[in-house]
């Protein structure tokens, strides 16, 4: 009886989750040029994109994507949210405001962020000759934001130490733009949970406003600062819509540096190459990164987690 | 335990299915029904939609019994990953326009109809009509000896300057750069910083990271981008060296021009703040009604030889069924008729697939009403096709992304550029698919 | 005495970066709005002007009419509603199963749909076009380019069963109990008993789902080819690229894509903020 309860969503699930990421395996595992299964070629194309400077390029915008966003992402949030618990007067209001982009399209953000980063009509560059700066190039800029900021200086950094650029800066920019307001929801969730008595305790010991967060504030939100860092994490992994909408062409933005993993096995599957054997071997590789990441996560990092 | 047995069906299912979809994979799906419309894959997009649906419903009102669909994609990147991924499929749309350097790789999959079949069939081209066609465009549709595209929508390159901001320099309007160290000197006095300030107001031209401008520059200086049996790339030569020094030179020692991204550069011109673009011949109607100074319309300066390379697409048949394949040479035929392609030329500034459409009075009543045009359609007739190796399509974008970008962004210098893109695009060349 | 000062203070503080905040999420909307009416000319000006000089409403039927946007829009209620029909049915079904009932290989399959969920669309999303090609039915291309592949995979959705299951699970034991007692049949149980209990919890399912699929992107970018059976999202992007560099016509259309889901926010705030981050449900 519950068997037929469950047949509905267990025929969907099978039929288009469960087979595509069978056939996926599968298909990584044979050269798919045009649709075409030529030849099985076994690992090969995992060897092949490994020894791919593209592919490792793109793993590295993809490795500093999420080193931007995750940090950046959950501190402000956690800021804000910390501001907003105290029960301030118009708490409705701005977590109303900070959570429009969320429920806004990720095209139609990256639309106007790009018409924002806009070189010459775009709001960022008045911003800055408003300030007496130099207008930048944004989107269209390679050169990465460590040299940008030396560069001011005078001075240079050897070519490993100029960080991401600053075309991709903007799209991380704009990923965590578009994410703050969740997580501020999610962290007051977290924040609410907290018992009142563990503040009156901490409080009647005499703890400051730092004593406070350090011994009771922050310890009781570690479940839920785990739970963002890690969908956070898990989500900017998988960045695509606004890499597509905001950068290039050339594709893959300026000198590549926009290039992230998802674009590039969409471009190797769907564009040039056309070898969807070799994209699906790609995917995968991401996958395990992100299962390995996230289990990683779970032993490690957890185990400083304090759940109430 | 009925669990495991249930779950150890279903993974087998599973197994199987998948096997099944990588048997039928590529496979050709039960072939579309005869009497399914025609489907036309385009991107044509923005202001060639309408002149393009224009045509297709004539076409439709002409034979009502077929019917055309046409899908127009955003862009032309769009456009190929659409095709990609249907063919992959097993199932392409039955006409799409493709690039030459596309068009060898779906040729080594079998994908396309071969021309000469349907040329020499019942509603075929006669000898007469096969001369009309400019030889040059059906060179570039010819492969070993076989027609495998049509030409559809071909275009050459054009001067697009600011005759008001000639004319405030000291510049004469009428006199547009006739060779490039013209153009380069043009350029410096189209750059303009008026208040002193490190800043010039206006600049002489507008840059994009482009193979286009590069290609053409490569072939007037007497080099060429492959060699002559395409195995390997020629643009490493001293030539191409000196091709990219010069674009170079604008933006990096001249500072009279600027770089843009995508097709900024071509607001930047409406803007009125560069004098010069190079674009399409087709961009004039793009910029229609966006500005307010008077334009100049005229050929590409010359280098060594006065030459380009022809730009635009084809169109090509896929194999589908044989009736099918008739009802898509018929519209294609139809579409590059005289009477056809004189209004998509008039309409678009594509230029005319026959030569007779130069006569045909809707394109000289175009021709007449924009001065400039009639020298930048002759461009045609110095013209040369572009590279059709298979490899040449990866070996394209290696040129581009790994040569002409750093240097104009001034991270490399134009010679060992070229040289490194030219070991990589060898390799592509050797390795073809 | 002191101590109100400085709550005072710092309460003001507080205010200022809050608003400093609320400002930068704002201002890009109002950009948005204030690039649509802008004219021609006005476009192309540096450095752009704040208020827009004379209010060009003309973008806004032009955008309108250059490509099929009621058609997209058509197109997307029309998945939206019924994937969240169908998400519904098969989620409270299914969840309904793991909460109330006990049977071989429960936790296993439980386990094994949650374990799908861990894989990223990217992963599925290529086998899955060819595999929707071969499909039987649907139009030429199989269930590509058609509504099929719009709708029919997304129309189980597992995080929608843990949810609903959680909520299930935080039904007090007695309850079921009499209902066995009084020899209710499990259909009769769901939809007497349990279903009208379950109101929030649907509410967020239905929410989240609708939101979600009218701002899904990159699968209907893959399974869609026409412009007949082209959502929103994808129009938008595509309208996007192919206007290119006219900003007032695409501001203009970003603004009536998003225009739907905004007027729809202003009025439900709560409950769509509850659902969106399942923080309505507690347990």
């Amino acid at each position: 009886m519950p068997y037929a309860f469950l047949a509905p969503a267990a025929v969907i699930i099978v039929l288009f989750r469960l087979l595509p990421i069978v056939a996926a395996l599968g298909l990584s595992f044979f050269d798919a040029s045009f649709g075409k299964i030529r030849a099985f070629v076994g690992l090969a194309q995992y060897s092949e994109l490994f020894g791919d400077p593209a592919f490792w390029r793109s793993a590295g915008n993809t490795l500093w994507f999420v080193l931007g966003c995750v940090p950046l992402s959950v501190a402000s949030s956690l800021f804000f949210a910390l501001l907003l618990r105290k029960g301030v007067a118009g708490l409705g209001f701005y977590r109303t405001t900070y959570f429009l982009p969320v429920v806004t399209s990720f095209v139609a953000v990256s639309m106007v962020w790009k018409l924002i980063f806009h070189t010459r009509v775009g709001l960022a560059n008045s911003v800055l000759a408003g300030l007496g700066i130099e207008p930048l190039q944004w989107l269209d800029e390679p050169t990465g934001i460590f040299q940008l900021a030396v560069a001011g200086l005078g001075w240079d950094l050897p070519a490993w130490a100029h960080g991401p650029s600053l075309a991709l800066v903007c799209v991380i920019l704009v990923s965590v733009w578009r994410g703050i307001g969740y997580n501020v929801v999610i962290f007051l969730a977290g924040l609410q949970s907290i018992p009142e008595h563990y503040y009156e305790a901490a409080r009647i010991d005499g703890a400051g406003r730092v004593g406070i967060f350090r011994n009771v504030t922050w310890p009781l939100l570690t479940p839920t600062t785990f739970y963002v860092v890690v969908m956070t994490m898990i989500l900017s992994f998988q960045v695509f819509a606004p890499i597509y909408l905001m950068t290039g062409p050339p594709i893959g933005g300026p000198l590549g540096t926009t290039n992230v993993i998802v674009y590039y096995l969409f471009d190797e599957g769907f564009g040039a190459g056309g070898n969807m054997g070799y994209a699906s071997a790609v995917a995968l590789v991401l996958f395990a990164v992100i299962l390995v990441l996230t289990l990683f996560q779970r032993k490690v990092v957890e185990k400083r987690v304090h759940y109430a | 335990m009925i669990m495991n047995g249930r779950s150890k069906r279903v993974r087998g299912a599973a197994l199987g299915c998948a096997a099944l979809t990588f048997a039928s994979c590529g496979g050709d799906r039960s072939a579309p029904d005869a009497s399914e419309p025609i489907r036309l894959w385009h991107s044509m997009a923005g202001r060639l939609s309408q002149p393009l649906d224009e045509l297709v419903e004539a076409y439709g009102q002409a034979h009502p019994e077929r019917a055309i669909e046409s899908v127009s994609m955003p862009s032309y990147e769009a456009l190929s990953q659409k095709i990609m991924a249907a063919v992959a499929a097993g199932g392409p749309p039955d006409v799409a326009q493709c690039y030459e350097a596309w068009t060898a790789n779906l040729i080594e999959n079998e994908s396309l109809a071969p021309m000469d079949p349907l040329f020499a069939g019942p509603n075929g081209l006669s000898a007469e009509s096969r001369a009309d066609i400019h030889a040059i465009f059906l060179e570039g549709a010819t492969q070993n000896g076989t027609v495998w595209s049509f030409p559809f929508n071909k275009s050459v390159r054009a001067l697009y300057y600011n005759k008001d901001l000639y004319r405030r320099v000291g510049l004469d309007p009428e006199r547009p750069p006739r060779t490039w160290e013209e153009y380069r000197a043009f350029a410096k006095r189209l750059t303009v910083d008026g208040d002193g300030d490190g800043k010039p107001e206006t600049f002489g031209v507008a840059s994009q990271i482009t193979v286009t401008m590069f290609e053409n520059l490569i072939v007037q200086n007497g080099g060429s981008l492959l060699t002559e049996d395409e195995t390997r790339v020629a643009f490493d030569s001293p030539e191409g060296i000196e091709a990219l020094e010069f674009m170079a030179d604008l933006l990096v020692n001249d500072g009279s021009a600027i770089l843009s991204q995508g097709y900024e550069y071509q607001n930047e011109f409406l803007a009125g703040k560069v004098g010069m673009i190079e674009g399409s011949s087709v961009s004039l109607v793009f910029m229609d009604g966006k500005y307010e100074f008077e334009l100049g319309l005229a050929a590409l300066p010359a280098g060594v030889r006065d030459t380009q390379l022809v730009a635009g697409t084809d169109v090509v048949i896929f194999r589908t069924t044989p009736e099918r394949e008739r009802v898509a040479w018929d519209f294609v035929k139809w579409f590059t008729d005289t009477e056809q392609t004189a209004r998509w030329s008039a309409l678009t500034g594509y230029l005319p697939v026959r030569k007779s459409a130069m006569t045909h009075p809707v394109l000289v009543d175009k021709l007449e009403s924009k001065p400039g045009l009639g020298e930048v359609y002759g461009q045609l007739e110095r013209a040369l096709p572009q590279p059709k190796a298979p490899g040449w399509y990866a070996g394209r974008t290696i040129l581009e992304r790994e040569a002409i970008e750093p240097v104009l962004r001034g991270r490399m210098q134009p010679a060992e550029a070229l040289r490194a893109a030219a070991t990589k695009a060898n390799r592509e060349l050797a390795g073809g698919l | 005495m002191h101590e109100a000062v400085l709550g005072l203070r710092r309460n003001w503080a507080v205010h200022a970066l809050l608003i400093v905040g609320a400002l930068s999420f704002v201002i890009p909307f109002y950009w948005m709005i204030g690039t649509s009416l802008k004219g021609g000319a006005e476009l192309f000006e540096t450095p752009p002007t704040w208020f827009p000089r004379s209010l060009e409403f003309g973008n806004y039927p032009e955008a309108w009419n250059t490509v099929p946007f009621p058609r997209y829009f058509a197109n997307t209620i029309f998945v939206a509603v019924s994937i969240v029909l169908g998400v519904v049915v098969t989620s409270g079904l299914s969840a309904f199963a793991f909460a109330f009932f006990r049977f071989r290989g429960r936790e296993g399959i439980f386990n094994g749909f949650l374990s799908t969920m861990m894989v990223p669309e990217p992963v599925y999303i290529i086998s899955s076009y060819v595999l929707l090609y071969h499909l039987p039915g649907g139009g030429r291309d199989g269930w590509i380019d058609d509504y099929s592949a719009l709708i029919v995979p997304w129309l189980a959705h597992v995080f929608s069963i843990f949810l609903l299951r959680q909520h299930f699970l935080s039904f007090p034991r007695d309850l079921v109990d009499a209902a066995v007692i009084d020899g209710c049949s499990p259909v009769r149980f769901l939809f007497v008993i349990v279903l009208p209990l379950s109101k929030a919890a649907l509410t967020t399912v239905c929410l989240f789902t609708f939101i979600n699929t009218w701002n899904s992107f990159l699968w209907p970018l893959v399974v869609t080819n026409s412009d007949t059976i082209r959502p929103i999202q994808v129009g938008l992007a595509y309208f996007a690229q192919e206007q290119g560099t006219e900003h007032g016509l695409m501001m203009a259309a970003a603004v009536f894509s998003i225009a739907p889901l905004l007027v729809a926010y202003f009025f439900a705030q709560k409950q769509i903020i509850a659902s969106l981050t399942h923080t309505g449900l507690k347990g």
